[in-house]
């Protein structure tokens, strides 16, 4: 199951991929891209603090990157 | 630490001994995103400004319950223009009252069903550092260390992320993969028995994670930007929390009266799959940030998270950002809100109220400003309600007659100030 959905992201990946091949973004439009505000994490302080609090209340986690595990915490 | 320029002999030789040294601890969030956030449009020759300082301070305040206060601190430092170094510093401590499971209700006069609470107080210390640097002029590689310590937890972690830009550096591949061992140093009663004569069976346990992540960003459009994530998380080891118990209910009233409370047990192993989406979509002068992640894992828990902020800049100096989330998740396959007295015991069973089918639902508002001589500061709130069932199908007698998930209210402040120089 874990295949098959790791196969599924290839696939849309490539999909994508091909799209941006069609009408890919030039280096010289990039000027909105370069902002901070369109990082993908503009702010990696509240990042971590909201990480923090939803990780101690809630059974999920995870999704935006790996990182070092846990807070040693159950 | 040593955050002079160097080789980059130099940097690992830095973030070995620092490893050596259990300088380096785990956060429970990511940092594997420093490894694009600062490449995609990095300008060439000579980084400008070389340092980034981001520090944070944050309240986390329940009503009734706990109270987090913790500070954030991290220091970027690019060391030429093929690598960089962050090191991250993280001090919290917590005060309160918690829920431990167990119900109020001990005959048929008790007045309210919420949860006995215990109250607790902790602090942590954690540091974290993060190496980067290019393998090729398309393909970067970051190394993490982390570390963290309470009275009672510690958590050690390392993880590695590579990533590699295709397509006019329009599509990026991320692979990573990280590892962290904690260790809980105090008395681990033996588990699923009654609390008044459950035995102290060890003094130590310990837990091991392991999460790979496969992920893509796009550039959609000049002003649209997608990351897609896919991460497996294997967890094994103790996952038990030693603080929750379950209580035990009479089998016709729902009493709990004569029944001691058990201590809980989770499994000891636990794989989960999240997959993430998020879109960046400028609009005007404003951004549009949306993601949806999907969670599942062994236990049986299911869950969907929805975020949704928006960047509205009012002046050169002055912005405004809206947030709401939603949260929603199943219960784990073994959450009990109780335990009958005289059936079989369980396998594994927890009253954790955090384990139970729940919503959860932010709405805040963060405010950013520029002043003159440089830098960003910021300030944000956010209110969180999280709501569960106040009647779950297992309750007994007199337990259905009463709230058994107290709605949670929080709120969260948080002020900081970021400077690149």
């Amino acid at each position: 199951m874990i295949f098959r959905k790791l196969l599924a992201c290839l696939a849309l990946a490539s999909a994508l991929n091909g799209c941006a091949m069609m009408q890919a973004v030039q280096p010289w439009e990039k000027d909105l891209l370069a902002k901070e505000e369109m990082q993908l994490v503009p702010d990696r302080v509240e990042e971590f603090f909201d990480g923090r609090v939803y990780f101690s209340r809630e059974a999920s986690f995870g999704g935006k990157g790996v990182g070092g595990g846990g807070c040693g915490c159950n | 630490m040593q955050l002079t320029k160097k080789g980059k002999g130099g940097a690992v030789r830095s973030l070995l001994s620092a490893a050596s040294a259990s300088l380096l601890l785990a956060a429970p969030v990511a940092h594997a995103e420093d490894a694009h956030q600062h490449h995609h449009h990095h300008a060439e020759g000579a980084p400008e400004q070389p340092w980034r300082i981001d520090v944070g301070s944050m309240r986390y305040s329940e009503k009734d319950r706990i109270t987090v206060s913790e500070q954030n601190f991290r220091a970027r430092r690019e060391l030429s223009e093929e690598s960089a170094l962050t090191v991250r510093a993280d001090y919290d401590s917590v005060s309160g009252a918690s829920p431990t499971g167990t119900l109020k209700i001990q005959s048929t006069t008790g007045a309210s069903g919420t949860a006995y609470m215990a109250s607790f107080k902790t602090t942590r210390a954690a540091a974290g550092i993060d190496w980067e640097t290019a393998l090729s002029t398309d393909t970067r590689l970051t190394l993490s260390g982390d570390h963290s310590s309470s009275k009672m937890n510690k958590s050690s972690g390392i993880g590695a992320t590579v990533a590699r830009d295709f397509n006019q550096r329009n599509t990026t591949l991320i692979v990573a993969a990280s590892y962290s061992k904690d260790t809980i140093d105090m008395d681990i009663k033996e588990e699923l028995t009654p609390v008044s004569t459950a035995v102290t069976r060890a003094s130590s346990e310990k837990k091991d994670q392991i999460d790979l992540q496969l992920g893509v960003t796009q550039v959609l459009t000049r002003g649209t930007l997608l990351q897609l994530n896919f991460i497996h998380s294997h967890a094994s080891g103790y996952m038990t929390n030693t603080h929750k118990l379950v209580s035990v209910v009479n089998n016709l009233t729902g009493q709990t009266l004569n029944y001691s409370p058990y201590t809980e047990k989770r499994p000891d192993t636990r794989y989960s799959n999240a997959f993430y989406a998020q879109i960046n979509q400028a609009i005007g002068s404003g951004v549009l940030y949306a993601s949806y992640r999907y969670f599942e894992d062994t236990w049986g828990i299911k869950a969907d998270t929805f975020d949704l902020k928006y960047r509205q800049p009012f002046t050169e100096k002055f912005y405004v950002q809206p947030h709401v989330r939603f949260y929603d998740q199943s219960a784990a396959d073994f959450y009990r809100s109780m335990l009958v007295a005289g059936a079989a015991v369980p396998t594994y069973a927890s009253a954790d109220y955090r384990l139970a089918k729940l919503q959860t639902y932010t709405t805040g508002v963060k405010l950013g400003y520029k002043p003159d001589f440089g830098g960003e500061f910021t300030a944000r709130f956010d209110a969180v309600r999280q709501y569960g069932e106040q009647h779950p199908q297992d309750a007994i007698g007199d337990q259905r007659a009463v709230n058994l998930f107290p709605e949670l209210k929080a709120t969260i402040i948080h002020i900081g100030y970021s400077k690149p120089f």
